[in-house]
């Protein structure tokens, strides 16, 4: 198992800053429904139904990626919304996965229940990084979001590994250690302003641990399964691993557990050991957006043209590989060498100046992955609907856009996310610096170099914004 | 144990195995390129394709010239141009949209036999398509037109079986080591 439980990770997700937060819990009928039996099934088998309607579209349906409804729905609504999920509710979005309740599944039939093994705990979040980094460069290379088939097949090998993780290990191994959403939903999640923490003074006391074990006699007298992603409420000190499954809500005797709102990126700053493996994750983020996006762009054929000209490299794989591997070296560089100015005022090494203020950089990701997908769900929205009217043999009306407003509005909408994204990251460097920096007096000069960093990341996601971008559809 | 043995071995065999199945698509691929035959002023233009039925996606266009003799003829240059039928359009903006596919076949003695010219082909629709071949043979140029049906493309059902395969065997495997790992612990109770 994973040591969760007593590793004094710290007071609960973003007490550090206490606010006094609403506990949404304290609305009755809101907790009635948490901690009933519906939740979160209600949600979980209705999505169940759509991923397998997206599977048979996406291996049985139209060829071409424009007449494909699983197509859409995976890449133009269900992508694109998946950042704005995070945001307002924080993982939410993985009670729902039915990645998650086919693991489920598969461990109350035929799970072996055995602790997962020790290397995934210890190098899991780098896994998903290396995964992350596999999947976005496959689907250059071999096509995933604009081939229904490539899609379906990713998809296939997710439900491979479910099931075998599902088959082996217990609780949820796969979404804590290997699912590469898994690891982009925690990062997100961190400066989102959706919180579940316990409260201290009522854990203070307690003995059960129920929430992390699981309780025989529960909510409603039933027996509740311990946290599936391995958290102890009463010492986790972020969010970004909590998928608000409401176990520990409903194993938890003492009604202990609090949902609440909070403010964006409180968490940045409040987090107790701030992990490498996080920031580069949010770095690799940041690369990966510049590469969807500068794909996009018609650019991109300019510097194809370039390498075929310049270097005689005409071979597209080997092309794609070299502009990512800059790409991803970029950012990630990028953050090393400020963390080296930054080291000069506050006098810490580059590697802890890169691991406490890669967190900083996370609102800024997440408002490009925004942006950029903003750009796909409203100017390519209605094309849910046209290939919906395919599946029952209607054709779309003739010339139809599948935009639902004008580009302009939606450049204009990118921006504003963009600069909020900026924003908050900038926000989050000064109270890093604040937390860290502060007492010795040097948190306006550690802050300085970030700002910099920050203001050029957002000058390079605002300029490829305002270049004419490709459809997915 | 022996089934915790076949765990082990399954935990291995699995990632290769699915590298296969998500690489081996163009293993299925059929090798017989036949196709329809055109005589042109003596020549004779045959259209094949690799994957034949022909079906949506990705294949291999192939013309194979052949003089009046029957003899391959080489060092032609050859085009094709491939553009779905007007009345296959119907009202999809998409379809209507649809420039046709221009595509220069080129020799390759590696893969070729003599007087095949090949390139690939990406076919967005089913439906039925038209294919105009020109050929330059010497200062002779040669066209022909041809009617190809295109089909649906379907799940490629050895990729999709694999894996359900592949998942039923892990539920299999792992459910009778559950099973039996139950019933080792019965008797110490």
């Amino acid at each position: 198992m994973h040591d969760d439980t007593g590793s004094g990770h710290g007071p609960a997700a973003g007490s550090a800053t206490p606010t006094a937060a609403r506990n949404l819990l304290s609305f009755k009928p809101f907790s009635r429904f948490i901690k009933s039996r519906w939740y979160p099934g209600i949600f979980q088998y209705p999505t169940l139904g759509v991923f397998v309607l997206i599977m048979y579209q996406l291996l049985a349906g139209p060829r071409a990626a424009h007449d494909n409804f699983g197509t859409a729905l995976t890449w133009v609504l269900w992508w694109p919304l998946l950042p704005i999920i995070f945001l307002f509710l924080g993982r939410f979005w993985c009670t729902l996965c039915p990645f998650g309740k086919l693991n489920d599944l598969v461990q109350r039939f035929v799970g072996n229940n055995k602790p997962a093994p020790a290397f995934l705990k210890k190098y899991g979040i780098w896994l998903i990084d290396a995964m992350f980094i596999a999947i976005t460069w496959s689907d250059h290379v071999f096509g995933i979001v604009e081939n229904p088939i490539g899609s379906g097949i990713l998809l296939l090998l997710i439900t491979l590994g479910v099931v075998v993780s599902g088959a082996l290990w217990e609780r949820r191994t796969f979404c804590r250690n290997l699912c590469f959403l898994g690891g982009l939903a925690g990062n997100y999640s961190r400066a989102g302003m959706f919180k579940l923490n316990a409260t201290p003074a009522i854990c203070a006391t307690c003995t059960t641990q129920s929430c992390y074990k699981g309780n025989p006699a529960g909510a409603g007298g039933r027996a509740v399964p311990g946290c599936p992603m391995f958290v102890f409420p009463k010492t986790m000190d972020t969010t970004a691993e909590c998928n608000l499954c409401a176990n520990c809500v409903k194993a938890c005797p003492n009604d202990s557990i609090q949902m609440s709102f909070r403010t964006p990126t409180e968490e940045l700053w409040s987090v107790k050991k701030p992990r490498i493996e996080v920031s580069f994750l949010a770095m690799v983020i940041m690369g990966i957006v510049f590469v969807q996006n500068i794909t996009m762009l018609s650019i991109w054929n300019d510097i194809l043209g370039w390498f075929g000209k310049e270097l005689g490299i005409t071979n597209y794989p080997l092309i794609f590989t070299l502009s990512f591997i800059v790409a991803m070296a970029l950012p990630v560089g990028s953050l090393f060498l400020t963390g080296r100015i930054a080291g000069i005022f506050n006098k810490d090494g580059m590697v802890r100046n890169f691991t406490l203020f890669g967190f900083a950089i996370i609102p800024l990701d997440m408002a490009g992955h925004i942006a950029h997908n903003l750009f796909h769900l409203l100017a390519e929205g209605k094309a849910i609907w046209y290939t919906a009217l395919q599946l029952f043999g209607k054709m779309e009306p003739s010339g139809a856009s599948t935009a639902i407003i004008d580009t302009a509005t939606i450049t204009a909408l990118q921006y504003i996310v963009v600069l909020l994204g900026a924003l908050g990251s900038a926000y989050a460097a000064w109270r890093i610096a604040k937390r860290n920096y502060g007492e010795a007096g040097n948190a306006v000069a550690t802050t300085a170099p970030y700002a910099v960093l920050i203001a050029l990341l957002t000058v390079a996601n605002l300029y490829l914004f305002s270049l004419p971008m490709a459809m997915r559809m | 144990m022996r089934f915790a043995a076949a765990m082990k071995g399954l935990a291995r065999i699995i990632p290769l195995a699915t590298i296969i199945l998500a690489t081996s698509q163009g293993a299925f691929a059929d090798g017989e390129m036949k196709g329809q035959v055109q005589n042109v002023k003596g020549y004779g233009i045959e259209l094949a394709f690799m994957n034949n039925p022909v079906v949506v996606g990705k294949n291999q266009i192939m013309i194979r010239l052949k003089d009046a003799m029957m003899a391959p003829v080489d060092g032609a240059m050859v085009t094709t141009s491939a553009k779905m039928d007007e009345s296959m359009k119907m009202d999809s903006s998409a379809m209507s949209n649809q420039k046709p596919i221009a595509l220069t076949l080129m020799r390759n003695p590696d893969v070729a036999k003599k007087g095949e010219y090949m390139a690939d082909i990406q076919i967005p629709y089913e439906g039925k398509w038209i294919v105009d071949a020109t050929v330059q043979v010497g200062s002779e140029t040669l066209s022909a037109t041809f009617d190809v049906e295109v089909g649906s493309s379907g799940p490629n059902m050895a990729i999709v079986g694999a894996f359900i395969g592949l998942i039923a065997i892990v539920i299999i495997v792992a459910g009778v080591n559950k099973a039996r790992g139950k019933k080792e612990q019965a008797p110490k109770a």
